[in-house]
């Protein structure tokens, strides 16, 4: 079941990047794991479904990359983009690979969100996480999920 | 015609700004709002052609927006479009209800809002030579 939930996390992220962002995410190894205290050169994000036991993603974005990310679909309109820029660049992109995550599921699954927000750590247990990275123009992506509430026969 | 969008990111906004100045139709302005009450002052103060609305956005959401639309006489006729990463079924169904026009997940391609648009405005507004977004570039 983490296989199949790390293959659809994987596919939401490459439909936003690529649909939204005009970039191409590739897969590779998560290497050294995700920090556990923010560092200035990233922005994390998380978002969660609206229920009980919630599915969360949270994802760890490179300001470089969210910077590729703006100037891709905010170019023209600004010169440089501030930190609340990437954030809110970040938060977009979560709310839509969540939504894409989701849409992936079979209907039951189908819970509504709750807001993005910016995490200023992770400190949580990531016993049952899925894992998930890959390397995009602007440095690497590293994505992680627990999706405890439907830990049997969800996906389409 | 003058499109009112409302969407709690900046990002979205000025994606669907973009979208929509390319969409091949007049756009005399695009409007924004970040959340349900700010569209609705907005709404006090100039008319609007058609609503681009997400669901999910703090101090009041799109679901409690669309209600107070179709309530009130003045704004139940305006077109409103979802756009959304809504995958719940029971909010989508919700809107439906009170009246949207179409609904368009996001992600999505530039083309699919333009089809939108077309099918609910046909052509009026249309600009003489629409560009063909062909595809996905903004």
């Amino acid at each position: 079941m983490q296989e199949n939930h790390r293959k659809i996390l994987a596919d939401a992220i490459s439909e936003v990047m690529e649909t939204m962002f005009f970039l191409c995410p590739e897969p590779c190894d998560p290497g050294g794991g995700l920090e556990e205290s923010r560092s200035p050169s990233e922005v994390i994000v998380h978002i969660q479904t609206a229920d009980e036991r919630p599915c969360q993603i949270v994802l760890h974005l490179p300001v470089a990359l969210l910077d590729r990310m703006a100037v891709n679909v905010l170019e023209g309109l600004k010169e440089s983009f501030s930190r609340k820029d990437l954030e809110d660049v970040a938060c977009e992109f979560v709310n839509m690979v969540a939504g894409a995550f989701l849409n992936r599921l079979d209907a039951p699954h189908r819970k509504a969100l709750s807001l993005p927000g910016i995490l200023a750590g992770v400190s949580e247990d990531r016993e049952g996480w899925v894992s998930y990275s890959c390397e995009v123009e602007g440095g690497r992506l590293q994505a992680r999920l627990s999706c405890e509430s439907f830990q049997e026969g969800a996906a389409r | 015609m003058q499109v009112l969008i409302v969407d709690d990111s900046a990002t979205m906004r000025t994606i669907l700004r973009k979208v929509v100045s390319l969409s091949g139709y007049d756009v005399k302005g695009c409007l924004e709002a970040a959340n349900g009450e700010e569209a609705l002052e907005v709404l006090a103060a100039s008319w609007v052609d058609v609503i681009l609305l997400d669901i999910h956005m703090p101090v009041m959401d799109g679901l409690t927006l669309l209600r107070h639309l179709r309530d009130d006489e003045m704004y139940r006729k305006i077109p409103v479009v979802l756009v959304t990463t809504e995958a719940n079924q029971d909010a989508i169904g919700e809107a439906v209800r009170l009246g949207i026009k179409a609904h368009v997940k996001k992600p999505f391609q530039p083309e699919s809002i333009r089809q939108v648009l077309q099918r609910i405005l046909g052509g009026e507004y249309a600009r003489e030579s629409s560009k063909d977004f062909g595809g996905c570039d903004f």
